[in-house]
């Protein structure tokens, strides 16, 4: 195959909008500074960043220090130039909201998918023509609407579908002057089956690329012209993406939300330290098991898989060369603590062989709306609906005067983690003690 | 400073609040380190935020945010800073306040 028929796919204007170093350009902007002047990182010294993780690097730093996020605080010259201010979560979280809503000025509301914290996906197919002579145009209003009105540069690609959006603003617009960046059809071939590093792309991780690479194909063009039936052979599904991606297609439709199959619910965290001792681990466990279970109440949900996950600390990651491990155990369907952190406590004592841990993650899976109570012959039920009542009562404390309100004791021995968790943010600082 | 005093116990609230969040990274004077509080105006968010900046010779420079003012007249900064100052001995700097002067006329000074 050397072309592809393209008048069948379908057709719109997508604009993929990145906010550029998000955290780094709301920090800038707190303290009067231009987000790409000044020379700024958000560091996290929460307890589980081993001393110190950058979160955010301003664009300016990056230039300066050849600095990338994800460096640790040691990696950081000491160089009075550089400011370093700590997260705000929840202050980020209100800028995206804000951001967003300058977008759904420019498309309806079904149109836009926020992507993360910092990108979003925006259909202005119907929309755009209301708004300028050219798509670039129409873009540019867009970044000057978010700059006046908040302070931050946005990056923006365009393209005929979201992947194309996409690529274009990965491999194109961060890289040039106006921060637009385009593809199309007709220009995909000659954009992008030049590129070699197959990581660069979106939906290509490092190992697809090495395996990829490892197949013989060794730039997106070897990729466009690979059999795409071979692929999927070699990669199951996600091979006739892969193959889709080289070729720019894309039939998503934003509008048309996709309905999870097979809905589960989970926390986990990073511990501060690696654990050692069984009463420690076995705390944290204890901590995340009751926060699934009241997620499930919330939802009112019921489970029938219970999953415990833990991960090794990095020093046996290298010397035992296992990361850890995962394992699920069938249940009838349940929202009972007590039953899931009993499930949680026999895979913690029958597969945890003593290595230190770093993390540590509950999930549950195969959720089901809560119809019913599943009784049986080892569980006496009013002593179930005694749980239940109690169950009930402490999640309504805890949303009138907050999740520390009350807490079980345990959570005060050495190991626990909950009450300092409950001001972070996705593991991060929240920054609300200011007002 | 000079200018017209707010007798408003909020004022007070805030200076407390100001200070409860400076106070875990400031215990004790370090050598070769500068401390001040910086105000920034933000006209976007129309509101001024306090940050606790810490600057120690040839090393990075820490800024902490420490309060907001949602309040966002010349006259109520005003008051707050100056009951700040009367608490503080740290230099409030501020920043992003070109062309503008307190609600008297005077300019802005770091103080």
């Amino acid at each position: 195959m050397t072309t592809f028929d393209y008048s069948k796919e379908p057709h719109g204007v997508f604009f993929m909008i990145d906010s550029k170093s998000f955290y780094a350009s709301v920090e800038s902007v707190e303290r009067g500074l231009n987000p790409l002047q000044s020379i700024l990182v958000v560091m996290s010294e929460a307890k589980n960043t081993g001393g110190g993780l950058v979160l955010a690097t301003s664009p300016k730093a990056k230039k300066l220090f050849n600095l990338k996020n994800v460096d640790r605080m040691r990696d950081l010259p000491q160089d009075p130039r550089l400011l370093v201010v700590p997260p705000r979560m929840n202050l980020y979280i209100e800028m995206n909201l804000k951001v967003n809503q300058i977008f759904s000025r420019f498309a309806a509301e079904e149109d836009i998918l926020p992507y993360s914290i910092d990108e979003s996906l925006v259909d202005m197919t119907k929309t755009w023509k209301m708004f300028g002579k050219t798509k670039e145009a129409v873009a540019r209003k867009i970044q000057l609407a978010v700059k006046e009105e908040l302070g931050i540069y946005t990056t923006v690609g365009i393209g005929e579908n979201p992947t194309q959006a996409k690529l274009a603003l990965d491999l194109f617009a961060k890289k040039s002057k106006d921060l637009i960046g385009m593809l199309d059809y007709q220009s995909f071939g000659a954009k992008i089956w030049p590129i070699e590093e197959l990581a660069q792309i979106w939906g290509i991780g490092k190992r697809t690329a090495n395996h990829l690479n490892r197949c013989g194909i060794q730039s997106m063009h070897d990729l466009a012209f690979s059999n795409p039936y071979q692929l999927k052979e070699e990669f199951g599904i996600i091979g006739t993406q892969l193959f889709a991606t080289a070729w720019g297609i894309d039939r998503t439709q934003l509008n048309q939300r996709i309905q999870v199959k097979e809905k589960s619910i989970g926390n986990s965290q990073v511990l501060p330290r690696d654990y050692r001792e069984y009463r420690d681990v076995s705390v944290v466990v204890d901590e995340i098991g009751r926060q699934v279970a009241a997620r499930l109440r919330k939802r009112k949900m019921q489970t029938q898989v219970i999953r415990l996950s833990i991960g090794y600390s990095m020093t046996v990651q290298s010397e035992e060369k296992t990361h850890g491990w995962a394992h699920e155990i069938k249940v009838s369907p349940t929202d009972s603590p007590t039953e899931i952190l009993a499930n949680l406590k026999y895979m913690l004592q029958r597969y945890w062989t003593g290595l230190p841990v770093r993390h540590v993650g509950v999930s549950v899976g195969r959720v089901m709306k809560k119809s019913y109570v599943q009784l049986d012959l080892f569980h006496d039920p009013k002593q179930l609906e005694k749980e239940n009542k109690l169950n009930q009562v402490m999640d309504k404390i805890r949303k009138r005067h907050g999740k520390t309100a009350l807490y079980f004791g345990n959570s005060l021995e050495k190991g626990g983690t909950y009450v300092e968790r409950q001001s972070l943010v996705g593991g991060h600082n929240g920054g609300n003690t200011l007002e | 400073m000079e200018g017209i005093r707010l007798n408003d116990e909020k004022y007070d609230k805030m200076v407390k609040r100001i200070l409860e969040n400076l106070q875990p990274y400031f215990k004790l004077q370090k050598i070769n380190t500068i401390y001040s509080i910086q105000v920034v105006d933000n006209p976007y968010q129309k509101k001024y935020n306090f940050f606790f900046v810490i600057a120690k010779k040839k090393q990075r420079t820490r800024s902490i945010p420490i309060g907001i003012l949602h309040d966002y007249r010349m006259e109520a900064l005003e008051e707050l800073c100056h009951q700040l100052k009367q608490k503080v001995d740290f230099t409030l700097r501020f920043e992003n306040f070109e062309a503008q002067t307190w609600d008297d006329g005077r300019k802005i000074y770091d103080i």
